[in-house]
């Protein structure tokens, strides 16, 4: 059997990086073209005869060269009387070979290492061989395949280590992706997002009502804005000694996007690719539809009733605690969940275009999506236009330049617990009552219980529109002097402008003031991020065995933005959506900027092919920290060992590494934290109304509620990592890391107690430790000509622990993501991030319940954690199958543990909702239990009692009934099916004006298996921008997608 | 070529580093919040709205339920009604206190002495809301508290006793501080006076108010006729008719009255109380119609605690017009008819029935005039008929709703005489709030109490 170095998908990867490089390289020799003789051939790997693409031929004894096309062919011109070409192709052995016409030249296996490179920070590829610590690399095919428009939520379950979760339910929601666990509790713990070498925003900024976590619309995190189709590959820097050279907050990881660049080719590439897919509703709780609205089993109570003027005249119930429905005549159950959603459409179309000669090589593409999501009325489109351009001025200067232009705009409905909710409505809704009878005669809402929204009334007509213009500009020089000396200075700006209205419609319940007068929100957001970087590296031969690569550099990253927000109140003419047709106003901005600068440098030691060793240092200067902790300095130190070339190891064991490493990184606070400031007074009533200045006229101040911190230090991140890399058998690769990381000094908004005069402080407080353990598997099962099956499957787990905490304190709320049902994620010492902080009931010593004399539970009067939501492990195992044309891939999710408090289903059960409830209402239940006095407890409770107060959420329950724990779920995340039908019209592809043509049907979320309750257990309900997970109310339900793709190249 | 290559780089190196340095400098300056104030202007309006909070939201809501004014008939306030209350419910209003009270003691501190009318008003309003908090919560922080720029953030708790103390030395400072002549002060208080704009005879009329309310409050600890005596010496100088009312006023539009917003943003979780109602049916109350809206019937009914919100929300009366009417209706906090109920109560106290009576029949006059535009002369002369403490009180609970004295009175006194929802776990009415959880967790220092059951120092 012949030898194959790696699995299918690296080569795949290899290749065409190899192909990319290859070009870049040879372009920056730069070809003679000498009047000469020419041939042309064909590479083909002797093990299974499919052409080679990007293989390099050399001229032997020159610098000329050129590289196969992706039919594995080429052509060179033979200057002179030299006729010996050298080929070579990464994991294949190279040969000379006198020139022929039309030859056909087979590349044998090799058994020695393959140097495959990836990119690593500052865009600087290496051979990953050297590296010292974990990269995970995902091919943009399958970034394509997930059909995912979010780049972020594009790679679930595709890389050990890391957590995405999607927020779904409406177009363009947020992800949120945490790489290694989380690590700070204020700061963001999203890692950074790479575009070419270029740091870009993805950050969540909750616009125009949308301003708390927990109720108005999910934002898109801005990723968004990049399109799939034009990543050629994403590398997943994991460890902060990876990141080390980024700087701030590399230590939550870095995802590296590169694009799809231009290559030397003859005339103009065209790649065209159509996909048009259906969104439908995955998965939903099951609802009764035997018994009609009411409160007390007997009577049934009418839909809310309301006067010509929109107003209620009655409120109805949201209860579902009446009577049989076939008792009561003119009534009847409907399906108000089908009647609700809609079948959601996408349209997505990507045209490119590339070319390339020995003077520089272009990209340009076009892409535009089009989707409408399964709630009525929502949408996102998206067009991006974007080119690649890399030009040679000389033999050593380079220039490129990059431009994205997108423009992305969404419609989106409110979510989670808003009154003008779509779900909070929807699930709540009796089944007596029709939700397609939204509104009243004048076009009121209309609704079974006054105080909601009808859910198919708000997504009418409370629409929050946004619209986001981004533009990424990148631009490089580089000079190549020599090997040992290389200079480039790379500017780039991000920036893009989202402007968003929500608009709140006469007789609508969302208003701030709840009273239906109609409310118009208007935001502005600008920001831009500038980076410049220059960086100097190269390679040096100190002895034959020995070289040292180097970087050193500085760079300046700067971020501004303003933000500008009016909120108009109380409407003049009925549902005109101009400020001036408001009676009362409130205006705010604000205006942010911070700028960073960093010196860097790297010393990457290479012994004997076999040992790496490599230290980098950087020092950052922070605007945002106060002057004496401004300037700090950390450092890394990696090594790497082969041991499988230093050890007489047998010869199935074709790659042996060991690698470790030490790293510490810095992550500091946002502008303005130094100084507590005086602010615009706001006083919340419990409840919802609030007050505040201008007050009839009268402005105020007074002191912030966040007394803030003259002494602010960064975060201190410190991590260790060990890994195994092993390649066996010529099908068996295995990518293994532990780690552990500290991060120190945390930046946490603590709660204070408030007679201090403040109610949070901004300060360094609580210390995490994150240890975890990855794995990354593949095998190549099977490798036949015809047939392939290859299986890679990653696994993960990450223990998070809080080692430190403030004060002697063991408690404190974890940023400001309260929930108003005392239900809080906490900090507590000892237990993870995030613990469910809640009430819960008494029990005696044996852990049995206390129970009242009304047959229900004693509730606890203080709060306690009653659940932890992060999860045991995270897997994904993904298998290729190829046949001919035809392949067939799926990626089979997997979860493990982590709690989730379900508020929606402990909600509906106390509403009478759900099917549960509506089983046996005859029924009496005993909790089990004892009684005050030690007796077992013997009080029958009704049906509804138990429903309301024990198992709902009803007065006198306690937050623990509804944490769901253990929550696991095996999810078909993704199937793709693809055909290359390029043979059926064109008998030869190489020559045919259709170089390539593919037909795959994919479909996303097929099923789920799991043991969660509720609607979906993947679901953040703070939004992507917040650290809080677990929390599941009345979120926006997920989607089962489906599409289909056809691609062109020409 | 290298050399201009290097060159330029090595320039731009220089030119950016160079500026940017100073950057370091600035960017940190906050272009959107002042942290230093000129006057004690914006502070005084602030501390004004937060006490329009304090004075008129959750805490009179939460406790009108207790006594039975209003009832809870879902969720949160159908907790509520069966007295099922976590340290958690009433954490914001906690906060609410001692966010006004930062920025009242910001005036005291920091402007007191250049400006001793704005020193005096802060510390009239700092004893209204300490008083709110005290009677609440019992010992609370008060000698330490508002330190939490000066880096104390656990602040001891103070006795309720030496809290009184301390309100009333307050309320001495304040009397003292609006004697002084304007040419002592650099600011005078004017529109930016949320309440009085700027009127000092009120302010000092409120002031000697609220010392007869806090001395009446020690009737259990001070002894019946030294609290009375004492009430009667304050009261000489307190309010003198209801123009001097302290009033919660609202603009109606970002800022509504809080019973009406409510309301509106939580439909069907409260409306009015079986007992209230069904008392004020009784007397024939020409209240009624105010206090209450008409039910389904186009009556007036009340939810009793028991129906445990399985009646239907629209089927009895919602809030009325009076105190909920619209977005603006203005709410009193603090009025001549308490000052009037004060004097009947301390009369009555020390045995001056005729003086009680007369006094009595004022209030209810006074209340009649606020509530409902007009004096029924007939009903204020039968209700004032009897003086003793139980009917005094009585009708002090009818008037004084909305606020939270009705809570108060009935804790001191026993009147009237409620009875505990019988659906509740306990079966008792909670005499006191629970330390809140930020505190209970958060504050080394706190005095923590978990029970609701466990009363406060005059309650005893």
């Amino acid at each position: 059997m012949q030898l194959k170095k790696i699995y299918k998908q690296n080569v795949e990867f290899m290749r065409k990086l190899t192909f990319l490089l290859t070009c870049l390289f040879l372009v920056g020799v730069g070809l003679v073209n000498a009047q000469s003789k020419s041939v042309s051939g064909k590479v083909i790997s002797a093990d299974d005869g499919q052409p080679v693409i990007g293989a390099t031929i050399k001229i032997k004894g020159t610098s000329q060269g050129t590289v196969t096309n992706t039919d594995g062919e080429f052509r060179i011109s033979l200057p002179g009387s030299e006729k010996t070409l050298v080929v070579s192709y990464v994991g294949l052995k190279t040969i000379d070979i006198e020139a022929t016409s039309n030859m056909v030249i087979k590349l044998q296996s090799d058994s020695k290492l393959i140097d495959e490179v990836v990119v690593t920070a500052l865009g600087i590829r290496r051979e990953k061989k050297a590296l010292g610590y974990s990269v995970s690399n995902v091919d943009g095919g399958d970034l394509e395949k997930s059909n995912e428009p979010n780049v972020i939520e594009g790679l679930a379950g595709k890389v050990a280590g890391v957590q995405v979760t999607g927020t779904a339910g409406t177009p363009g929601a947020s992800s949120r992706i945490i790489i290694r666990g989380q690590k700070s509790i204020n700061l963001s713990s999203q890692p950074l997002v790479v575009l070419d070498g270029q740091i870009i925003d993805n950050s969540i900024n909750n616009n125009a009502g949308s301003d708390t976590n927990i109720g108005g619309v999910d934002d898109s995190n801005r990723a968004i804005d990049l399109n799939p189709e034009d990543i050629e590959s994403v590398t997943v820097l994991k460890g902060a000694a990876a990141a080390a050279l980024y700087g701030e907050n590399a230590r939550n990881g870095v995802i590296i996007y590169t694009s799809k660049k231009g290559s030397k080719r003859k005339g103009l590439g065209i790649d065209f690719t159509a996909s048009t897919g259906f969104d439908v509703l995955s998965n939903m709780i099951d609802l009764q539809h035997t018994y009609a609205a009411g409160t007390n089993g007997t009577t049934y109570v009418a839909p809310a009733t309301y006067g010509s003027d929109g107003f209620s005249t009655s409120n109805g119930t949201n209860q579902s605690w009446g009577p049989l429905i076939s008792s009561v005549s003119g009534l009847k159950a409907y399906d108000n969940v089908k009647n609700f959603f809609q079948t959601g459409k996408t349209q997505n179309y990507n045209v490119a275009f590339s070319g390339g000669g020995d003077k520089g090589t272009f990209r340009a593409s076009l892409g535009h999506l089009d989707q409408t999501g399964i709630v009525p009325n929502t949408s996102l489109k998206k067009t991006t236009f974007n080119v690649n351009t890399e030009y040679n001025l000389t033999d050593k200067l380079t220039a490129g330049a990059d431009v994205l232009f997108t423009n992305t705009s969404g419609v989106r409905a409110q979510k989670g617990s808003n009154v003008a909710g779509i779900m909070l409505s929807l699930l709540r809704m009796p089944t007596t009552y029709d939700v397609r009878d939204y509104q009243t005669s004048q076009g009121y809402n209309k609704n079974y219980f006054a105080a909601y929204d009808n859910p198919l009334y708000t997504v009418y007509n409370n629409p929050y529109k946004d619209q986001t213009n981004r533009m990424i500009l990148n631009g490089h020089i580089n000079y190549k002097y020599s090997k040992w000396f290389n200079a480039m200075l790379r500017a780039g700006a991000d920036t893009y402008t989202t402007h968003a209205q929500q608009n709140y419609s006469y007789s609508s319940n969302g208003n701030s003031t709840a009273d239906g007068t109609g409310q118009v929100y208007l935001d502005t957001y600008n920001k831009s991020l500038y980076n410049v970087d220059l960086i100097f590296n190269g390679l040096v031969n100190l002895t034959d065995n020995i070289n040292l690569n180097y970087n050193a550099g500085g760079s300046i990253n700067s971020t501004h933005s303003n933000d500008l927000y009016t909120i108009g109140s109380t409407m003049l003419e009925i549902n005109q959506y101009n400020l001036s047709n408001f009676s009362t106003f409130t205006a705010q901005n604000t205006d942010s900027k911070q700028i960073k600068e960093g010196i860097y440098g790297s010393l990457e030691f290479g012994f004997y092919d076999q040992f790496y060793l490599t230290m980098t240092g950087r020092n950052d200067w922070n605007s945002t920290l106060p002057k004496n902790n401004r300037s700090y300095f950390y450092p890394s130190i990696l090594g790497s060992w082969l041991f499988s070339k230093t050890l007489n190891l047998p010869s199935w064991v074709s790659l042996g590494k060991l690698r470790g490493s030490y790293a510490s990184t810095y992550a500091s606070p946002g502008p303005y934290n130094t100084l507590t400031t005086y602010t615009t007074p706001y006083y919340y009533d419990t409840f919802g109304p609030q007050l505040y200045a201008p007050y009839g006229g009268v402005g105020a101040y007074g002191y912030s509620t966040t007394l803030k911190n003259p002494n602010l230090k960064p975060e201190h991140n410190k991590e260790y990592e060990l890994g195994l890399e092993l390649e066996m058998f010529n099908r068996l690769h295995l990518n293994a890391s532990a780690y552990t990381s500290t991060n120190s000094d945390l930046l946490v908004t603590a709660p204070i107690a408030p007679s201090s005069g403040f109610s949070y402080s901004y300060t360094n407080g609580p210390s995490v430790r994150n240890k975890g353990l990855e794995i990354e598997l593949g095998y190549d099962i099977l490798k036949g000509k015809d047939f392939a099956w290859s299986i890679n499957v990653n696994w993960s787990l990450n223990r998070n622990k809080v080692i430190k905490l403030q004060d002697n304190l063991n408690y404190s709320a974890e940023g400001s993501d309260y929930f108003s049902g005392n239900l809080i994620p906490a900090v507590v010492l000892g237990q993870p991030l995030g613990v469910l902080y809640g009430s819960y009931y008494e029990r005696n010593s044996a852990g049995q319940l206390i129970i009242g004399s009304d047959g229900l539970p004693v509730l606890a009067t203080d709060s306690k954690i009653i659940g932890d939501p992060t999860p045991s492990w995270l897997g994904g195992i993904r298998n290729n199958f190829k046949y001919k044309g035809v392949s067939l891939s799926f990626l089979l999710d997997l979860r493990k543990g982590g709690d989730i408090w379900d508020g929606t289903l402990a909600r509906l059960n106390r509403l009478g909702v759900t099917q549960a409830s509506a089983n046996n209402r005859a029924a009496t239940f005993v909790i089990p239990g004892v009684l005050e006095d030690g007796s077992v407890n013997n009080i029958a409770i009704s049906n509804k009692t138990y429903y309301v107060s024990y198992v709902g959420d009803g007065s006198g329950s306690a937050n623990e009934t509804g944490i769901e724990k253990n929550i696991n779920w095996v999810r078909l995340r993704d199937v793709s099916l693809g055909y290359n039908f390029t043979k059926l019209i064109a008998k030869n592809p190489s020559l045919s004006f259709v170089r390539n043509a593919e037909l795959s049907f994919s479909a996303r979320n097929l099923f789920i298996i799991t043991n969660y309750k509720g609607i979906d257990p993947e679901n953040s309900f703070a939004g992507s921008s917040s650290n809080t997970i677990g929390f599941d109310y009345f979120n926006n339900p997920s989607t089962r997608s489906y599409y289909l793709t056809l691609k062109f190249g020409f | 070529m290298k050399k201009i290559i290097y060159t330029s780089i090595l320039a731009i190196s220089v030119l950016t580093l160079g500026s940017c340095q100073s950057d370091l400098d600035s960017y940190n300056d906050n272009p959107n919040n002042p942290t230093k104030l000129s006057t004690p202007v914006t502070l005084l309006s602030g501390a004004e709205i937060g006490t329009i909070m304090n004075a008129t939201g959750n805490l009179p809501r939460t406790f009108s339920l207790l006594t039975q004014q209003t009832n809870g008939n879902q969720l949160q306030s159908l907790d509520f009604t069966n007295y099922v209350m976590t340290e958690t419910d009433n954490e914001t209003d906690w906060s609410n206190i001692y966010q006004a009270g930062l920025n009242l003691n910001e005036i005291i501190t920091q402007f007191g002495s250049a400006d001793p009318y704005y020193d005096g008003i802060a510390k009239v309003l700092m004893a209204l809301n300490m008083g709110y908090a005290t009677d609440i919560w019992g010992d609370i922080p008060f000698s330490e508290a508002f330190q939490g720029v000066s880096t104390n953030i656990a602040p001891k708790y103070d006795t309720q006793q030496q809290v009184y103390t301390q309100i009333q030395a307050y309320l001495d400072a304040a009397i003292a501080d609006f004697a002084l002549s304007s040419s002592a002060n650099k600011v005078i208080p004017g529109t930016d006076d949320i309440f009085y704009q700027g009127d000092l005879s009120k302010w000092t009329k409120l002031a000697y108010g609220l010392k007869a309310r806090y001395a009446m409050r020690l009737s259990q600890r001070d002894g019946s006729t030294t609290a009375a005596t004492k009430v009667l010496q304050y009261l000489a100088n307190a309010l003198s008719s209801s123009s001097d009312n302290l009033v919660a006023t609202f603009d109606g539009g970002n800022n509504q009255n809080l019973w009406y917003a409510f309301n509106n943003q939580r439909t069907g979780y409260m409306s009015m109380g079986k007992y209230f109602i069904d008392m004020l049916k009784s007397n024939v109350d020409p209240r009624l119609p105010f206090f209450a809206g008409k039910d389904a019937a186009g009556g007036y009914s009340g939810a009793a605690p028991e129906d445990n919100g399985d009646a239907s929300t629209s089927d009895v009366s919602p809030f009325g017009s009076y105190f909920a009417g619209t977005a603006s209706t203005p709410n009193i906090i603090f009025s001549y008819s308490e000052v009037k109920f004060l004097e009947a109560e301390a009369q009555a106290r020390l045995g001056s029935t005729a003086d009680a009576q007369s006094a009595l029949q004022a209030a209810i006059s006074a209340s009649l005039k606020e509530v409902t535009g007009s004096v029924d002369a007939t009903f204020a002369a039968t209700y004032s008929a009897d003086a003793s403490i139980k009917n005094i009180i009585t009708q002090k609970y009818i008037a004084l709703f909305t606020t939270l004295e009705p809570y108060n009175d009935w804790r001191r006194t026993g009147y009237p005489v409620l009875t505990p929802n019988q659906n509740s776990q306990s079966k008792k009415i909670p005499v006191r709030l629970l330390t809140p959880r930020a505190e209970r967790t958060l504050n080394s220092n706190a005095t923590v109490v978990s029970s609701m059951y466990t009363p406060v120092w005059w309650n005893n």
